[in-house]
C-alpha cells in the first residue's frame, strides 16, 4: 500500500510538473517574444517622456529653488497643505511614471512627508488629461469618472493624515544607502551653496548633468517594472479574471492585483478598464483605476530604492485597504 | 589631453558608458520617427510626447559625452563620483538590444488569447442598449457595409449589439484570424486590434466569420472578407457571424492596428 501511495504521489507530482512545463514551453516562442517586445516598448515610449520631464524638474528644483521658497509657499496648516496637494495635479497634470523623483526632491526641499506623499497619490489621477480619458472611456457610465476621482481624493487624503499621524521622522534613505550624484556624499545640504556660487549657465549645465544622473538612477526602475508589466500581460489570461469578476469582494482585490502587476500609465488605463465594465463589478474597475496609479510595480521598485522599506510597506497597505474599503463602498450601494 | 587621477578615470567610462546608451535610446526614438513605426507602438497623436522625449535626451547625452571627454569639468563640484555599480546600466543595455535585436513588427494573434476577444463578450451583455451609434441611420440606407480604419469600433459594434438590423446586408471587412475555443472547423473571428494610447491597453476587437475555407488559414492570417451578415450558433447562443462570399489573404498592413477617434 506504501508503495503505491508513493507511486500515485510521484505520478500526480510528475503531471504537475508536466503540465507546468509544457505551458511555460508553450509561452515562450516566437510569436510571444515579438509581443513582448512591442509591448515593453510601448509602455516605455509612453513612460519616457513623463520620466524624463520628471528628473529635469526634480532637477531645475535642486538647482534654482532654495528650500527657503519652498518652505514660504508651503501652508503651514496641515489639513490645508494636504488638501492643496491633492489638488495640485490640476495644474501640474503628471503621470505616475515619473512622480517619485519629483516626490524625493520636494522631500529633500523640506515639503513635509504627508503633502509630498498626497500629492504622489493624487496627481497622477485628479488631473485634466486623465479625467478626460477616463470620461472618454467610459461615456456610457458618467458616474465611473465622478467615482475615480472622488475615491483617488478620499485615498489620497486619509494616507496623507496616517502618514502624518504615524511617520514624522525622515523617511528617506540615507543618501549612504542610495549613492548619488545628485546628493551623494556632498550631501544635499549643499544645495543652496549651488544657489549662490554658480552663474546660470553653470547651473543649467549641473540641472541637465543631474537630471541624466537621476534618469540612471530611477529609470532602471521603470524599465524593470516596465518588463514586469508587458510579461504579466502576455502570461495572465484574462479568463482568469472574468471568472471572479461578478464577486463584489474578489473582484476588487483581483482587480487591484491586475492593475499593481500591469503597470499601465495613468492615462491609459481608463480603456483597459472598461474593457472590463461588461463582465466586472463597477467598484472594481473604479478600484483598478485609482490604486494602479497610486501603487504598481514600476512606482514600487522606485519608491523601494527612495524610501524606507518599512515605510513603503506601509504606504502600500494603508492605499491599497481604503481603496478596497471605497470600492467594496461602490459595490454595496 | 593631461594625465588623470584613478578616480576621475572611473567616472569617465560611466560618462561613456552614460553617454553611449543616452544615444542609444535617441536614435531607437529617432529611427521609429523616420521610418514611420510609430504608430506600432503608440497612438501617433502622441508623437508630441516623443519630440518631447528626444528634446530631453539629447542634452543629457550631450553633457554625458563632454563629461566623458572634458573630465575635468564634471569633477569640478563632485569632489566624489558616484558608486553605480555596473548591473544598474543592465536593464538600459537589455531593453535597448532587445529593441534593436528583434525585429519589428506587429502585435499578433497569439495575444488575442491572454487579452480576451471582446465581441463575444458584448454579446451577451445588454449594456450597450444606450450607446450612442453615430452609423446606424448611415448603415441603414446602405445595402454593403464598409468597414475601414477609421469606422472599424462602431462599424463593428452595430454589427455585433444589433444584428437584427443588419441581417441579409452585406459587409467588406480586413482582420487577422483568430479561433476562440468553441468554434466549429468552418468558423472563425476576423480581429483587429483597438489601441486608444499605447499597445500595452490594445484590446482585440472583431466579428466571427463563417465559410468551409475556414480551415485553410492560420491564426494571424491577414484577410479581406466579403459576406452576408446572419445569424448562427455558437456555444449555447447565436452570434451575428459574417457568411463569407468571397475572401482574399493579404499582407500585414502598413497599419495594422484600429486608432478610434483620431
Amino acid at each position: 500500500m506504501y508503495f503505491i501511495f508513493l507511486d500515485s504521489e510521484e505520478v500526480t507530482l510528475e503531471n504537475l510538473l508536466a503540465s507546468r512545463l509544457s505551458y511555460i514551453s508553450d509561452m515562450i516562442n516566437w510569436n510571444n517574444a515579438v509581443n513582448f517586445k512591442i509591448i515593453l516598448l510601448s509602455i516605455i515610449i509612453e513612460a519616457f517622456p513623463f520620466m524624463l520631464l520628471s528628473v529635469i524638474v526634480s532637477a531645475f528644483l535642486h538647482n534654482f529653488v532654495s528650500e527657503d521658497t519652498i518652505r514660504r509657499i508651503i501652508p503651514k496648516n496641515k489639513l490645508l497643505s494636504i488638501i492643496i496637494a491633492c489638488f495640485l495635479g490640476i495644474v501640474f497634470p503628471v503621470c505616475d511614471c515619473g512622480m517619485v523623483p519629483i516626490v524625493r526632491r520636494l522631500v529633500l526641499k523640506g515639503v513635509p512627508l504627508h503633502s509630498a506623499i498626497a500629492f504622489m497619490l493624487a496627481a497622477p489621477i485628479i488631473n485634466p488629461v486623465v479625467a478626460s480619458a477616463t470620461a472618454f472611456a467610459f461615456r456610457t457610465n458618467s458616474s465611473a469618472v465622478l467615482l475615480r476621482l472622488g475615491i483617488a481624493f478620499f485615498v489620497a487624503f486619509f494616507t496623507g493624515m496616517f502618514i502624518d499621524a504615524f511617520f514624522n521622522k525622515n523617511q528617506l534613505k540615507t543618501s549612504l544607502q542610495i549613492h548619488t550624484h545628485t546628493h551623494g556624499c556632498c550631501g544635499h545640504n549643499t544645495a543652496n551653496q549651488h544657489l549662490h556660487e554658480y552663474s546660470c549657465a553653470d547651473k543649467l549645465i549641473q540641472t541637465v548633468r543631474d537630471a541624466s544622473n537621476e534618469f540612471f538612477e530611477m529609470g532602471r526602475y521603470l524599465l524593470l517594472g516596465a518588463i514586469f508589466g508587458a510579461l504579466s500581460q502576455i502570461v495572465l489570461p484574462r479568463e482568469i479574471l472574468a471568472t471572479v469578476g461578478k464577486h463584489s469582494l474578489i473582484s476588487i482585490g483581483s482587480m487591484m492585483l491586475f492593475a499593481f502587476l500591469i503597470s499601465v500609465c495613468s492615462s491609459a488605463d481608463a480603456f483597459i478598464a472598461a474593457s472590463f465594465s461588461t463582465n466586472f463589478s463597477l467598484g472594481s474597475l473604479v478600484a483598478f483605476m485609482v490604486f494602479g496609479p497610486m501603487i504598481d510595480l514600476k512606482n514600487l521598485f522606485m519608491l523601494l530604492h527612495t524610501f524606507k522599506i518599512r515605510f513603503v510597506i506601509w504606504l502600500s497597505l494603508v492605499v491599497a485597504s481604503l481603496c478596497a474599503i471605497a470600492a467594496y463602498i461602490v459595490n454595496s450601494i | 589631453m593631461t594625465p588623470r587621477k584613478k578616480r576621475v578615470k572611473l567616472f569617465n567610462t560611466e560618462a561613456l558608458v552614460k553617454a553611449v546608451i543616452l544615444l542609444g535610446f535617441v536614435t531607437l526614438l529617432v529611427w521609429l520617427v523616420l521610418t514611420e513605426q510609430l504608430p506600432l507602438y503608440i497612438n501617433p497623436r502622441f508623437s508630441l510626447l516623443i519630440e518631447l522625449s528626444c528634446g530631453l535626451l539629447i542634452p543629457m547625452f550631450i553633457i554625458q559625452l563632454l563629461d566623458f571627454l572634458i573630465p575635468d569639468c564634471a569633477s569640478n563640484d563632485l569632489p566624489c563620483h558616484t558608486h553605480t555599480g555596473r548591473w544598474h546600466f543592465i536593464p538600459f543595455l537589455a531593453v535597448l538590444s532587445l529593441a534593436f535585436a528583434l525585429p519589428d513588427n506587429t502585435l499578433n494573434a497569439n495575444l488575442v488569447n491572454s487579452k480576451g476577444l471582446n465581441s463575444q463578450i458584448s454579446v451577451i451583455s445588454t449594456s450597450s442598449q444606450d450607446q450612442p451609434r453615430p452609423l446606424a441611420s448611415e448603415f441603414h440606407q446602405q445595402k454593403l457595409i464598409k468597414v475601414t480604419n477609421l469606422n472599424y469600433t462602431e462599424a463593428v459594434s452595430e454589427i455585433n449589439n444589433f444584428p437584427q438590423d443588419y441581417t441579409g446586408k452585406n459587409v467588406v471587412m480586413t482582420g487577422f484570424v483568430f479561433r476562440s475555443p468553441g468554434l466549429t472547423s468552418n468558423q472563425f473571428s476576423l480581429v483587429r486590434y483597438v489601441i486608444m494610447c499605447c499597445t500595452a491597453d490594445s484590446l482585440p476587437y472583431g466579428v466571427m466569420c463563417e465559410t468551409a475555407a475556414g480551415k485553410n488559414y492560420a491564426d494571424g492570417t491577414w484577410l479581406t472578407v466579403e459576406g452576408v451578415i446572419k445569424m448562427s450558433k455558437y456555444e449555447d447562443g447565436e452570434v451575428p457571424t459574417v457568411k463569407i462570399t468571397s475572401m482574399q489573404q493579404i499582407d500585414v498592413p502598413k497599419d495594422p492596428y484600429v486608432y478610434p477617434y483620431n
